[in-house]
């Protein structure tokens, strides 16, 4: 028994070893295509004349769609914020995804909300609208007030219905974006016209300066848990996805800040409200509906346009956000299970839905595997404890050189945290996520794929935010 | 054993050197971009031609020759029109950068193997007006890269010349660029001569839509007699886009045209026609847009009515007779709509 356990034990920290060294590869072979990606975005920064693109009347139009509930504290911030966007042809649709706190009401009085008869421009599955509100402040502001449909993805798709322009932008509702993200955004549908989808950086706000809507200065704050998800951020987007993007397999765009073509969206039947992914999930749909007609198409993502967003300043917030993060994941590699490992979907069948099923979906429950193995056998002396610290202190260093390497990329490119305070706790979070932080993230994770694989209902469940006005430090 | 972790701490050490030196390299490189972008202004001066820093001004121009970063420094100088003089100093400052080699370099980084070094010199050849830089830059708009394209657009719409429109139309003809980025550049004055004479030019026949957009954002009343005409004979595109074009014109001798087109067989060109009567303020064209309210295209009663608002107190005055006694229910009810979003009326909505 102890001979067959022993066995076991080996065979499986071998095992252990080939995957860490399949994952590490791998990030590596991001690090590097997201460092020539981002290179060669810099170079070509001086190329590009954003400010004729905002300006000109001939530029593609934007429906933003902020599906908001209970968002009363943020809302006005937000809407605000978009408001004062540098484009020339924009509206914003906020969805009161039947709210039961003031958020209606704080938008009526303060942009005197007057109902609009507007129809309803796309078929798409989502709750009945109670109403449809145009401002007689802002005429680019446009209300839907629906009943609740217990997900982002259904107000998304309210939003859809009454969208106008060809593109449409999705943004969360505690989220601000930098003055000119749109031009950058549109530029890229301009400049290449294949481009369905396009998603941006998301960065965290908390601890920044934010004056009339607007994030002035990008500045860390001093609670360790919003840095640290802070370099994840920065490891995720700048890494992962622009790396992604180089090879041409991005499958996820970021439902805080994406933008589509509204017809492509449509084709495909917009969001899919039973999702808890949604903004993946419609991603694949659309790989899957472009791959299949053999269209030339592209789903990409940049880095410079910046949407702003309150991280969870919270273990019990941020618990339950990965937690739907993790089931939703691996909610949609069961949905397309079909796509896996064939051939027809490209990129996205070969090397990203495998990489994502071994290292996203398995990756927390083999950690949390490995450490037990490994206390296990220190406890019956199979593995010396030299051996044991030798394997944990790589595994440790190597995950901090990958958020070190994420921090490279953000001082190349864009260089946002310019006070040499916020680099240094930047640099110190990077060296303490991998001393706990990734521990308990990989047992969140592990416990939420052991809910999902027992098929325990999922709730969407409300952030508590403490708002903008407060991100002051 | 003990080689992987010390293998690793140093793998660690080394990236953080590489983050810390990466942060302060970038640091001195702002500042030196700094300084030679002040040694550009300070070389050139602001007194008389005499004043001017020859000799620094070609070793600057000689370092950009050189260097991209010193061409990204110069660049900047330019989009923010801090470069180069627009008075006497001009010709010597062009001399002498040509002197210096400059020129002759920007040429050859034209043909770059470089899709950046190619977009950049077609950029800074038209910013700095070289002569001829139009014929420089022309062969890129068939470039392979679309971000040297549109370059290369930008660029010759920088030069502001007759013969950077002919090049940007010629583009736009043979489908080299998106039309609307092409149009988009086309709204200057030095544009609008090869703008009228393509108009007429039947090689330009299937692009006419597109240059009578550009013709309206030109805002020249030169325009106007071509646009009448092409509203009254053109294809369905075509009107519509001389609508639009009439509308940004806002000259009340077009009025005409644009009653007769109300009745035009396309809703598309009847709503447009519609919303630039609005633009017009000529209250003789109320009696035209009233009928229209009962239009059977949404978007024609939407039109009407915001052309009938937008036609201040004669036309608020229309519109509430429409919401009353119009025989067209969906007439009075657009009208309606419209009246609410009338400050006195939204008011009264605040109140109630």
């Amino acid at each position: 028994m102890i001979d067959a356990l022993h066995h076991a034990v080996v065979t499986f920290n071998a095992f252990v070893i080939l995957y860490m060294l399949g994952q590490y590869a791998n990030q590596l072979l991001l690090v590097c295509c997201g460092w020539r990606e981002i290179s060669e975005y810099v170079k070509r920064r001086s190329l590009r004349d954003y400010d004729t693109i905002a300006r000109s009347e001939l530029s593609v139009p934007v429906s933003i769609v902020i599906p908001a509930y209970n968002e009363e504290d943020v809302i006005l911030e937000s809407v605000r914020s978009l408001l004062r966007s540098h484009y020339a042809a924009f509206e914003v649709i906020v969805v009161n995804d039947g709210s039961t706190d003031r958020t209606l009401d704080v938008l009526s009085e303060e942009y005197r909300l007057i109902e609009d008869r507007r129809v309803p421009r796309a078929k798409v599955r989502s709750k009945p609208v109670a109403g449809c509100y145009r401002s007689l402040r802002d005429e680019r502001l446009v209300v839907v007030d629906k009943q609740n449909g217990g997900s982002r993805a259904d107000a998304m798709n309210a939003g859809l219905r009454y969208a106008r322009y060809p593109l449409f932008l999705a943004v969360d509702a505690d989220t601000l974006l930098d003055v000119d993200a749109l031009p950058r955004l549109v530029r890229e549908f301009q400049v290449r016209p294949e481009t369905v989808g396009l998603g941006g950086i998301v960065r965290i706000a908390n601890g920044s300066t934010v004056e009339a809507g607007h994030v002035t200065e990008a500045r860390t704050p001093r609670q360790l848990l919003v840095n640290l998800q802070i370099v994840e951020y920065l490891r995720a987007f700048l890494v992962g996805r622009t790396g992604w993007s180089r090879i041409g397999a991005v499958l996820i765009v970021s439902g805080a800040f994406g933008i589509f073509r509204r017809e492509d969206v449509i084709a495909v039947g917009g969001y899919d409200p039973d999702s808890f992914a949604e903004d993946a999930e419609l991603v694949l749909r659309l790989h899957r509906h472009c791959r299949e007609r053999g269209r030339r198409y592209r789903i990409g993502f940049i880095a410079d346009p910046v949407c702003w967003t309150e991280a969870p300043a919270s273990l019990p917030t941020l618990k339950s956000q990965r937690n739907r993060w993790q089931r939703g994941l691996l909610q949609m590699l069961w949905q397309y299970r079909g796509m896996i490992g064939h051939r027809r979907y490209g990129s996205v069948g070969m090397f990203a839905l495998p990489y994502f099923v071994a290292f996203e979906a398995l990756g927390p429950v083999i950690e949390v595997c490995g450490y037990a193995v490994i206390t296990l056998s220190l406890i019956f002396g199979w593995l010396s404890t030299l051996m044991a610290v030798a394997f944990f202190g790589v595994a440790v260093a190597l995950g901090i050189a990958f958020s070190l390497g994420a921090l490279l990329v953000e001082e190349r490119a864009f260089q946002r945290y310019r006070r040499w305070r916020c680099f240094g706790r930047l640099v110190l979070a990077a060296g303490i996520e991998n001393l706990g932080y990734r521990q308990w993230y990989a047992l969140i994770r592990t416990h939420a794929t052991w809910l999902q694989l027992r098929g325990r209902p999922q709730k969407w469940g409300e952030m508590s935010r403490a708002g903008f006005a407060t991100a002051k430090s | 054993m003990l080689l992987l972790p010390l293998g690793a701490a140093g793998l660690l050490a080394a990236l953080t050197t590489l983050v810390l030196a990466k942060r302060l390299l970038r640091a001195r490189a702002e500042r030196r971009s700094r300084r030679r972008r002040i040694r550009w202004v300070a070389a050139l001066g602001t007194g008389p031609v005499a004043e001017m820093r020859m000799s620094e001004l070609r070793s600057l121009a000689r370092q950009t020759a050189r260097s991209a970063a010193a061409q990204e420094d110069l660049l900047s100088l330019l989009a923010s029109g801090r470069l180069p003089p627009r008075d006497g100093r001009r010709v010597p400052f062009q001399q002498a950068l040509r002197r210096a080699g400059l020129r002759r370099a920007l040429r050859s980084a034209c043909a770059s193997r470089r899709a950046v070094a190619r977009g950049r010199a077609a950029l800074l050849t038209a910013r700095l007006g070289f002569e001829g830089c139009e014929r420089m830059i022309a062969p890129l708009m068939a470039d392979g890269d679309p971000d040297v394209r549109a370059a290369a657009c930008h660029a010759l719409a920088c030069c502001g010349s007759e013969e950077g429109a002919h090049a940007l139309l010629g583009a736009l003809r043979d489908g080299l660029v998106e039309p609307e980025r092409v149009v988009e550049r086309l709204t200057a004055e030095w544009a609008v001569r090869p703008l009228l004479r393509a108009l007429a030019d039947p090689d330009f026949a299937a692009t006419r839509a597109w240059i009578a957009e550009a013709l309206g954002l030109t805002q020249d009343p030169r325009a106007e007699a071509p646009l009448v005409r092409l509203l009254g004979s053109g294809s369905e595109e075509e009107r519509i886009r001389a609508c639009r074009g009439l509308w940004r014109l806002e000259r009340v001798s077009s009025s005409d045209a644009l009653v007769a087109a109300l009745s035009d067989r396309s809703a598309a060109v009847r709503a447009q026609a519609a919303r630039a009567l609005g633009a017009l303020s000529e209250p003789r064209s109320i009696e035209a847009l009233v009928p229209l309210l009962g239009d059977r295209s949404w978007w024609v009663r939407a039109r009407a009515a915001e052309a009938l608002r937008a036609l201040g107190a004669p036309g608020v005055e229309a519109l509430r007779w429409c919401a009353g006694s119009h025989p067209d229910p969906f007439a009075r009810e657009r009208a309606a709509e419209m009246l609410a979003l009338e400050p006195a009326a939204a008011d009264r909505l605040a109140a109630a």
